[in-house]
């Protein structure tokens, strides 16, 4: 068993504790490592790549999940642990950006908000419904710039853009746009400084 | 009676101990210091245990780590929990010195760190940090500046809090689901809250046991 495995298109590891494999529409660099291949477990996308990951990067426990239509981009040199990623339109990340333990990061509600809709959504995700009859769901990407650091158990929500630099604080849910080099606390996120 | 419990735990060549069962194809560290009945649910609570400090984790008679829970230790870093300790689902982050009493219970998705990792450096030290990293085989995580944490007896910790680097917490206290806590909470004290705030005080009956 190896700490750590090198991030390869279609790769099965001897001694990974969960038996899967890293999907083949992904894109990774040199010297990017995984711990496991369950982060793959909720990749459902059917785009190509719907992963690109530069090089250097380390993933750590987390989970990279993506609905049909999902993208996630990570730049060069991040450090992502114990981070939930869940995509359903794109979630970008930029180079050298780290994501601290408990952080979850998604692009969409994944439900509909009216009522009427919602329960539209439940009964074509029930186990006697069809998927292809769920209503649109409002999605919008999430855009972290170079830089970022990303505090404990943070919520990142959808259509959010963090500017190049900015720290969010353990513990904020971010809700709207972060300036560059700004610092972020508290639910909903606030400017400290 | 739980499985899992040290008199079962087999040391090995390399020093570590084989939990029977493991899911996870690890070991115990061996400078990881059992009391007795202690219950560990899995090795991959230790697979970022880095700390080779002769007394890197002390875990007290009858005290349980179930569901996830992780340490994570660099350097020459401490973890102390007492006895009675039900540790779940929670991850411990040191670099330094957590100390936890006697009658401790945390909840999944709780944070108890004495790092920052970088947090409030500058950008070009943060940078720095995560471009080490990366040429390290270990890829420990970006540590930075230590604070220790000291928890006392009895204390609560709920789901998702977060308890950040040099809190101290009093005897007795509890801290609300999804807070975060800092500084010196005096003991006895329901906190709750982002930033934490003391929302009402506790009648010490605990002493009298």
């Amino acid at each position: 068993m190896e700490h750590l495995y090198p991030l390869c298109p279609g790769a099965t590891y001897e001694g990974d504790w969960f038996k899967g494999s890293i999907p083949l529409n992904i894109v990774a660099g040199s010297n990017t490592m995984i711990d496991s291949t369950n982060s793959f477990r909720e990749f459902h996308s059917l785009l190509n790549p719907a992963l690109v990951v530069g090089t250097n990067v380390t993933l750590w426990r987390s989970s990279l999940a993506t609905e049909t239509n999902g993208v996630i981009e990570i730049g060069d040199y991040c450090y992502l642990s114990n981070a939930a990623l869940v995509s359903a339109k794109r979630i970008s990340i930029g180079s050298r950006v780290f994501i601290a333990v408990g952080t979850t990061i998604v692009d969409s509600d994944f439900h509909p908000l009216d009522p009427l809709k919602r329960m539209e959504d439940i009964l074509a995700l029930s186990p006697t419904g069809n998927r292809a009859n769920r209503p649109v769901i409002g999605s919008a990407e999430v855009i972290i710039e170079d830089d970022v650091w990303i505090g404990f158990n943070a919520t990142i929500l959808k259509g959010v853009r963090i500017g190049k630099g900015a720290v969010i604080e353990p513990g904020s849910v971010v809700v709207s746009d972060v300036p560059a080099g700004g610092r972020v606390s508290g639910n909903p996120a606030k400017l400290v400084s | 009676m739980k499985e899992n419990i040290t008199q079962s735990v087999e040391p090995t060549g390399s020093g570590g101990r084989k939990i029977p069962y493991d899911w996870f194809d690890g070991l115990i560290p061996s400078n990881v210091h059992l009391g007795d009945n202690v219950y560990i649910a899995s090795s991959y609570e230790f697979d970022m245990f880095f700390s080779d400090s002769n007394d890197a984790m002390v875990l007290g008679d009858a005290s349980g780590c179930y569901d996830q829970a992780t340490f994570v230790t660099t350097g020459k870093s401490r973890i102390s929990v007492g006895r009675y300790a039900i540790v779940q689902g929670t991850m411990m982050i040191c670099t330094e010195k957590i100390t936890i009493g006697d009658y401790f219970m945390s909840s999944w998705g709780a944070i108890i760190t004495d790092n920052y990792m970088g947090g409030n450096l500058p950008l070009h030290a943060r940078r720095a940090l995560l471009e080490n990293i990366s040429r390290s085989p270990e890829r420990q995580m970006p540590f930075s500046e230590a604070a220790p944490v000291t928890i006392e007896d009895n204390v609560w910790i709920g789901f998702g809090a977060l308890v950040l680097p040099g809190t101290c917490i009093g005897r007795g206290s509890i801290i609300g689901c999804k807070s975060v806590v800092s500084g010196v909470i005096p003991e006895y004290s329901v906190v709750a809250g982002n930033p934490g705030k003391i929302l009402r005080k506790l009648d010490p009956s605990d002493i009298r046991h």
